[in-house]
């Protein structure tokens, strides 16, 4: 299944005025065209199935709320990223999500049954060992999680990724580097662990 | 591993996410809702009518403070008038360029004549004369500390507090060449104001250091906040300056270790946590860097273990600390919604530097919400470990 190009038409001044001019309009078509993506996206930053629908569509009510905001300066796909990522790091910052990952820290704790509640999404990452990779990399800090995903699974240049995270293009360069070297330092260990268990 | 990450491409976009109907349902309700919701507008007005009658108010004293003082916009305009005069009569080059650095030519030739309209300014305060001056004589804000004699120039040593800006010109070593403001406010030797002088750093890594990494933001002008300066008077030699930059926390020198990582504890520093949360040995702390025990000390408040936190404080004859007895009180009044807050923002940030100002005193120097933030800590020579200095962020 391609990842065609064609499914994200980038807009020029004229077409984002259009956009602008209606935006009960352009929400219906930025759902359609970067609902799936996005909620991908917000899904990597919280790995959690029921918060990432919340804050995914907070993602779309923003846009359409700050559409009219939009100056063409980035592309429309960055500027729809930059605003889903930081819902995700508002979000991660919140007493919501804090008080939730101690819950969860808590219940995981006293070895209460858990699996239960484990979503499809989650379980994809769980299943099997061809997603030992993806697991590792979900895994990793979100500073480099962020990074290679933009980057490897989201076809983001480093420069479209500084523009996006608001920083400079050499650390986006040294966290990728980063982000590798601690993949392949937690796949080796793994291995390590495995062999010697 | 570059290769195995492009191959996960499709992996990870065939994780089982779809942005349902239902999701798209509840955008458009929440959208709905918010439109439902314009009366809030209506508050805004508020602030605009008591700014619009502020401004009304600061506008009719002003106008009423002109019709009693008549003379005032007159006197100014004189001053100006005199200014300009003084102007006219004198003339002076601050530094001739090098011959083979045509574009720094330029650029000093438009600082000179934007000098020299500061001129009287420049003249009152700042000009010294090398044969006569003397320590504990101000010039601008900087007093004259010693002067001494050397082989071939008289170094005068100013401290004080002043700034300079300007650009770097030369590499090696560096120079820099300060702009019209500057050369205002610094000590200049009278018999310098027509010649070269060449200014260098005598912390050369703290300004080599923000050359690399500020220059492209700010269009190579840089500016810092300068303590010393060592003034090198040499007719025959020509004049050199060296200048004792401070960075943005006020220290001047370079950091020694960045830290990019978050102040979440590694497995090995947290079995070090829980082993003295368990039994306060001191030696657990030994050959910790002052980055590990900051990063301890939030640990124990996100804990909320007061203990461990009370442990961490340096507590010698020559520190400043509270008894436990008024830090637990203290502690237990203020309220642990705040510094569990301030620990979630902390979490955010993953850039530290590590300065040490001595031998047993260290920072941790951050940026939290766009503020520079300094966090000190001590070295207690008698146990030989760091501890975090009481009020320790600043």
């Amino acid at each position: 299944m391609g990842h065609s190009k064609a499914f994200h038409p980038s807009y020029d001044k004229e077409g984002i005025k259009e956009l602008q001019s209606n935006p009960a309009l352009a929400i219906e078509k930025i759902m359609d065209m970067y609902g799936d993506e996005i909620k991908r996206l917000v899904f990597a930053y919280l790995k959690n199935a029921a918060d990432t629908d919340d804050v995914t569509q907070e993602v779309f009510v923003t846009i359409y709320q700050k559409l009219n905001t939009f100056q063409g300066n980035s592309t429309l796909k960055s500027w729809i990223y930059s605003i889903a990522i930081n819902k995700c790091k508002d979000y991660l910052r919140s007493w919501h999500a804090r008080n939730k990952r101690l819950r969860e820290k808590l219940i995981t704790s006293s070895h209460t049954q858990k699996k239960e509640e484990i979503t499809p999404e989650e379980l994809t990452l769980q299943k099997d060992h061809s997603s030992e990779l993806l697991q590792t990399v979900m895994n990793l800090p979100i500073k480099y999680r962020e990074v290679i995903i933009l980057f490897y699974f989201k076809d983001l240049s480093t420069k479209e990724i500084s523009e996006v995270l608001n920083m400079n293009e050499a650390t986006v360069r040294t966290r990728l580097n980063r982000g590798r070297l601690k993949l392949k330092d937690s796949l080796s260990a793994e291995k390590g662990g495995v062999n010697h268990g | 591993m570059d290769k195995r990450l492009h191959d996960l491409k499709d992996e990870f976009n065939n994780i089982p996410i779809s942005f349902s109907d239902t999701n798209r349902k509840a955008v458009r309700t929440k959208i709905q809702e918010l439109e439902r919701k314009p009366v809030q507008k209506q508050v805004s007005l508020i602030p605009k009518v008591i700014t619009g009658m502020a401004i009304s108010v600061a506008v009719l004293i002003f106008v009423i403070t002109i019709n009693n003082q008549p003379n005032l916009l007159n006197t100014t305009s004189n001053d100006n008038a005199a200014v300009e005069d003084s102007i006219e009569g004198s003339e002076m080059e601050i530094f001739d360029a090098d011959e083979d650095s045509a574009s720094n030519f330029e650029v000093i030739e438009e600082e000179k004549s934007t000098a020299q309209d500061n001129l009287t300014n420049y003249s009152s305060n700042t000009l010294f004369n090398p044969e006569t001056i003397q320590a504990n004589g101000r010039y601008g804000n900087m007093f004259v500390e010693s002067v001494t004699e050397s082989k071939d120039s008289t170094i005068i040593s100013f401290t004080g507090s002043g700034s300079i800006s300007g650009q770097f010109i030369d590499d090696n070593p560096l120079k820099f060449l300060p702009d019209e403001e500057s050369l205002l406010e610094l000590p200049i030797a009278e018999t310098d104001v027509n010649r070269e002088i060449s200014f260098y750093f005598k912390n050369e890594d703290l300004a080599r250091y923000y050359k690399n990494n500020m220059e492209s933001a700010t269009n190579g002008v840089a500016k810092f906040d300068i303590i010393k300066l060592e003034y090198h008077h040499s007719q025959d030699i020509g004049s050199k300056v060296y200048v004792t930059i401070l960075d943005e926390y006020g220290i001047p020198s370079i950091s020694l270790t960045e830290h990019e990582s978050t102040i979440e504890l590694s497995d090995e520093l947290l079995t070090i946590y829980k082993q003295y949360e368990a039994t306060f040995d001191e030696e657990l702390l030994k050959g910790l860097s002052p980055f590990d025990v900051f990063r301890l000390h939030y640990h124990a408040i996100f804990e909320n273990n007061l203990d461990v936190e009370y442990g961490l404080y340096i507590k010698n004859e020559n520190s400043i600390y509270p008894d436990k007895e008024a830090f637990l009180s203290e502690r237990s009044d203020s309220s642990t919604d705040e510094s569990e807050k301030h620990y979630y923002n902390m979490l955010e940030i993953n850039h530290f530097d590590e300065t040490y100002l001595s031998d047993n005193e260290a920072l941790i120097r951050f940026t939290l919400d766009n503020h520079h933030m300094a966090f000190r800590l001590h070295k207690d020579e008698e146990l030989g470990v760091w501890k975090v200095g009481w009020l320790a962020l600043q």
